[in-house]
């Protein structure tokens, strides 16, 4: 177990912080949740929410007696899952965890109990196995470990302990936010609680939940600006800033840990630190214990020390014992890794890559804590022996990165081998010479610093405990002032948008999505959280978006590549109170269609986005049903009949739209092609086509397979660095679609129009201009439907949790607008020449 | 001698001085792991609480084993966590060995 010189009883003594030291706290944390609110910290893990009722919950537990507060903390605990995941999955949560608790403290044998224990969690594995359900991973999280080690460690008790503490140990909150959890030592974990207010454990508390949110939000930096594409790996610094950067990101998992056990503080939870200073280790010992301390201290109770004391029992050597101590470690952690894996994703990988990793990493452990045993931990401190542990750091840094890289990238080996064999293979060698040469500097002055500081403050810290609160409270406060976007628009647009970007993580999702990332951790940080109605409210455009691909699911089903999804033909179904159907073709109308045009009837064929396809409203109330109602009403007698088609897709763009119009449209012979745009115009426009590319799949016209190759793309780029290398042609490729569009048209006789339709409320800057103005140069005949709404409220226009789909009103207006559109413009449906 | 000849207060006052001297002995060396003074240990703090990790405890439960002349039967820190209570839960141990060999 490892302790900080926070926590240190000989190192520091912590003045008490008088009266009103709760009030300090809780400013902190007001500020700190506004900030975690303000660059959206954890929010697929609902962190926001679940932080604001402990911060009240905290509030509570200040005020009540000491001997309410941990069945206080219990009941805050379980009512946080009923409060995330909502009442249905939480009540199965409960009713599962109570269950084990009854099991764990029933007044029988130790052996029944385990037995029991055992009988139960293979039968939760298997309905984990076989049946999906939101819950599997927060309940596989509370019970995965912490089971095992509540049992070990009330063995010997001969009468139970509270049913408060069990509890409390068990839901232990935060644990329902984040799955991936420490592994809390329940003795710790009870003999860490301070019932009483302690100053000094929930300011400790305050820093390092601020510690936390500094670490993830570096994560997010590194993640998004820092780590190199696949395809820059081709020298040694790339390699070399790539092994760095990615272990890096591990700052993910321990800004976590500090999160949940700054929050644990809060409630009386003196608990060590999870991690110190990592990124410092000198062995592969010292890795061993500075990161995920916890870990170490459950395989060390666990598992080191019963086989150590087994085999020593049995006649062996301290050394064979230690060395066989350590495998079995490391055995535990690669199968215990997968055991969580499965818990939080539902698979239980078992790969040679991992067992060889784990084991290699055992046997360097195994060999220094050997060496460690024999030579002793005591060390002279001398300028010789500071130069070389500075030295190793940085070696142990490169090891532990290149293991990373390893395990978390598999296939990284081969890429190294591959500029190893290169004949400029040490082409920036000195360049990565330099790096760990200032790194190495960097550690040395470190150190001497660390060492003077904790000298100097040995016994009586620069700042009283309150001093220390006020002044990161002021910090805290001036950090979310230039962090707020008031401030951040004084800087200029670039600066603007590059903090908005920040704010919001929207590079690392574009990081994320090109596939730039990959990996362990990263992986179990998938497990979703999926809220409850409750926390789904405070967040109505992720609800939505949740509700959204419900229906998607509902209506549409997978296609090839090009299409990706298509609509379900002939289909008759409720989706969300309103009445879709589907015709034999996957269109959005009515049955019966044919594909010969009628005599005397101008088609026009709609093809746009799940507006056009009339997302959220019934059948007739389909804007372009309701146009073409109109429009015939209006026309003189004897006119030709206008028929419009619906080719309206959701989760489509103008790749998918150009194959769709290839593919079916021009077959049901139309006069006219509308096309319908929004602002999202170039959204994922570079995945798409990367994934068409990586897949061998030829570009739908020459003219986006110049753009492609203008791009540099090659047949063996991975397809996150042909989307990285397509982003900064987004706009050639859509002109090269819309210009592919219009020759097809004009071979068939049809007229292209481009009607450019924005979605309001939108306060970014309006890219409508740009895009007609690459329609009219493709040959397009283009029109600005901008205003369409103008007069009508918002609130009127979308339902309450939408901002994206029109309701009934919405979609008149859009057929009004076009009516007027094509008055004033007849010649946009102009009877076919004979 | 013999313990087994000595009167009951003869054998705590034997016990105790026993247990005292692991104790120092036990200070001085978790001081010199955890880079401290002998003030700063506390007999009554777990000796995790100090910093030193599970191989500096191997190698001090090893060499308080060789000094003591047994061997624990598992880690006598899960159930005597601080210098006081291994102290004395080792004296107890080396009179168990005594009675029975």
């Amino acid at each position: 177990m490892s302790h900080t010189a926070e926590s240190q009883p000989g190192r520091q003594v912590a003045p008490p912080v008088p009266t009103g030291g709760v009030w300090v706290v809780l400013v902190q944390l007001g500020l700190l949740a506004a900030l975690v609110r303000l660059y959206q910290v954890e929010q697929q893990r609902h962190f926001f929410p679940l932080l604001c009722l402990l911060i009240g919950g905290f509030a509570v537990h200040a005020c009540l007696p000491a001997t309410r507060r941990m069945g206080w903390f219990a009941c805050l605990s379980i009512a946080s899952v009923f409060y995330i995941l909502g009442a249905v999955p939480a009540a199965w949560v409960l009713a599962i965890v109570g269950c084990v608790i009854g099991i764990a403290r029933l007044p029988v044998r130790f052996a029944i109990r385990a037995s029991l224990l055992a009988a139960g969690m293979l039968a939760l594995t298997v309905c984990r196995a076989r049946f999906p359900a939101p819950f599997w991973p927060v309940l596989g999280s509370m019970l995965m470990f912490r089971l095992l080690v509540y049992l070990g460690e009330t063995r010997q008790r001969t009468s139970p302990d509270s049913l408060a503490a069990t509890a409390a140990y068990l839901f232990m909150t935060p644990n329902v936010s984040f799955p991936l959890f420490p592994v809390v030592d329940y003795q710790t974990f009870c003999g860490a609680w301070r019932a009483g207010n302690d100053p000094a454990v929930q300011q400790r508390g305050v820093n390092w939940i601020l510690r936390g949110v500094v670490h993830l939000l570096l994560y997010r930096y590194i993640k998004a600006y820092l780590v190199p594409l696949p395809h820059e790996l081709y020298d040694l610094p790339h390699i070399a800033l790539f092994m760095a950067t990615n272990y890096a990101l591990y700052l993910q998992v321990s800004g976590q840990f500090h999160l949940i056990t700054g929050l644990l503080h809060l409630f009386g939870f003196d608990l060590p630190r999870t991690h110190h200073n990592y990124f410092l280790a000198s062995s592969f010992s010292d890795i061993w214990r500075r990161i995920n301390i916890y870990w170490k201290d459950f395989l060390s109770k666990f598992c080191f020390f019963p086989v150590l004391y087994l085999l020593r029992g049995r006649g062996a050597s301290l050394n064979v014992a230690v060395v066989t101590g350590v495998f079995a470690v490391f055995v535990a952690t690669w199968l215990l890794h997968s055991w969580q894996t499965f818990w939080l994703l539902g698979r239980f990988p078992v790969t040679a890559n991992d067992a060889a990793l784990w084991l290699g990493a055992g046997a360097c452990v195994a060999v220094n804590a050997l060496w460690e045993t024999r030579r002793g931990g005591r060390r002279s401190r001398t300028a010789w022996t500071a130069v070389r542990e500075a030295a190793q750091t940085v070696g142990m840094f490169g090891l532990v990165s290149l293991f990373w890289a390893i395990w978390t990238r598999p296939g990284f080996h081969l890429i190294v081998l591959g500029v190893w064999q290169r004949p400029d293979a040490l082409r920036g060698a000195a360049v990565v010479a330099g790096w760990a040469a200032a790194a190495a500097l960097g550690v040395l002055f470190w150190n001497m610093w660390e060492q003077r500081w904790t000298a100097r403050t040995a016994g009586r810290p620069v700042l009283s405990l309150r001093d220390h609160a006020r002044l990161q409270a002021v910090a805290l406060a001036l950090l979310l002032a230039i962090s707020l976007p008031r401030f951040s628009s004084l800087l200029g647009p670039r600066w603007s948008q590059a903090l908005a970007d920040f704010r919001t993580d929207a590079a690392s999702r574009q990081a994320v999505a090109a596939d730039r990332l990959q990996g362990y951790y990263e992986d179990l940080n998938t497990a979703a959280i999926q809220a409850g109605p409750l926390v789904a409210s405070f967040s109505p455009a992720d609800e939505s978006r949740r509700r959204l691909a419900r229906g998607f699911d509902k209506i549409a089903r997978k296609a090839d590549l090009y299409q990706e999804l298509e609509l379900i033909p002939d289909l008759a179904t409720d989706l969300d109170g309103t009445q879709f159907t589907t015709n034999e073709y996957g269109m959005r109308d009515r049955r019966g269609l044919s594909l010969f045009k009628p005599r005397d009837t101008i088609r026009i064929a709609l093809l746009g986005s799940s507006i056009v396809m009339g997302y959220g409203v019934t059948d007739d109330e389909v804007f372009g049903r309701v146009f073409e109602k109109q429009l015939n009403a209006s026309r003189p007698a004897g006119a030709p009949h206008v028929e419009v088609l619906n080719f309206g897709m959701g989760k489509q763009w103008a790749t998918h739209r150009l194959v769709r119009a290839q593919r079916m449209i021009f077959g049901f012979d139309p006069d006219v092609l509308m096309y319908v745009a929004h602002q999202d115009e170039v959204a994922t426009i570079e995945q798409h086509n990367a994934r068409l590319l990586w897949n061998g799949l030829p570009l739908p016209s020459p003219h986006m397979q110049a753009v492609a190759d203008a791009a540099g793309i090659s047949a063996d780029m991975p397809e996150g660095a042909i989307a990285s290398q397509l982003q900064s042609h987004r706009v050639e490729m859509l002109q090269a679609v819309y210009q592919t569009f219009v020759e097809e048209c004009r071979s068939r006789g049809v007229l292209p129009v481009y009607v450019y339709m924005p979605i309001p409320g939108s306060v970014e800057e309006d890219p409508g201009p740009q895009f007609l103005s690459l329609a009219e140069r493709a040959g397009f005949v283009t029109c600005d439907l901008t205003g369409w709404a103008t007069g009508a409220k918002l609130a009127d226009l979308f339902p309450p949790d939408d901002t994206e789909h029109p309701t009934p009103l919405g979609h008149r207006l859009i057929a009004q607008a076009l009516l007027q559109l094509v008055k004033q413009r007849p010649e946009l449906i102009a009877a076919p020449s004979p | 001698m013999n313990p087994t000849d000595s009167s009951p207060a003869e054998r705590a006052l034997a016990d105790r001085e026993k247990t005292a001297a692991i104790e120092r002995w036990l200070t001085e060396q978790i001081a010199a792991e955890a880079e401290l003074s002998l003030e700063q240990i506390d007999l009554q703090q777990p000796i995790a609480s100090y910093g030193v990790d599970s191989m500096q405890v191997v190698t001090l439960l090893a060499q308080l084993e060789d000094r003591l002349g047994f061997r624990f039967a598992s880690n006598p820190l899960d159930e005597h966590p601080t210098i006081a209570a291994l102290a004395q839960f080792a004296v107890s141990q080396t009179a168990n060995v005594s009675t029975q060999s």
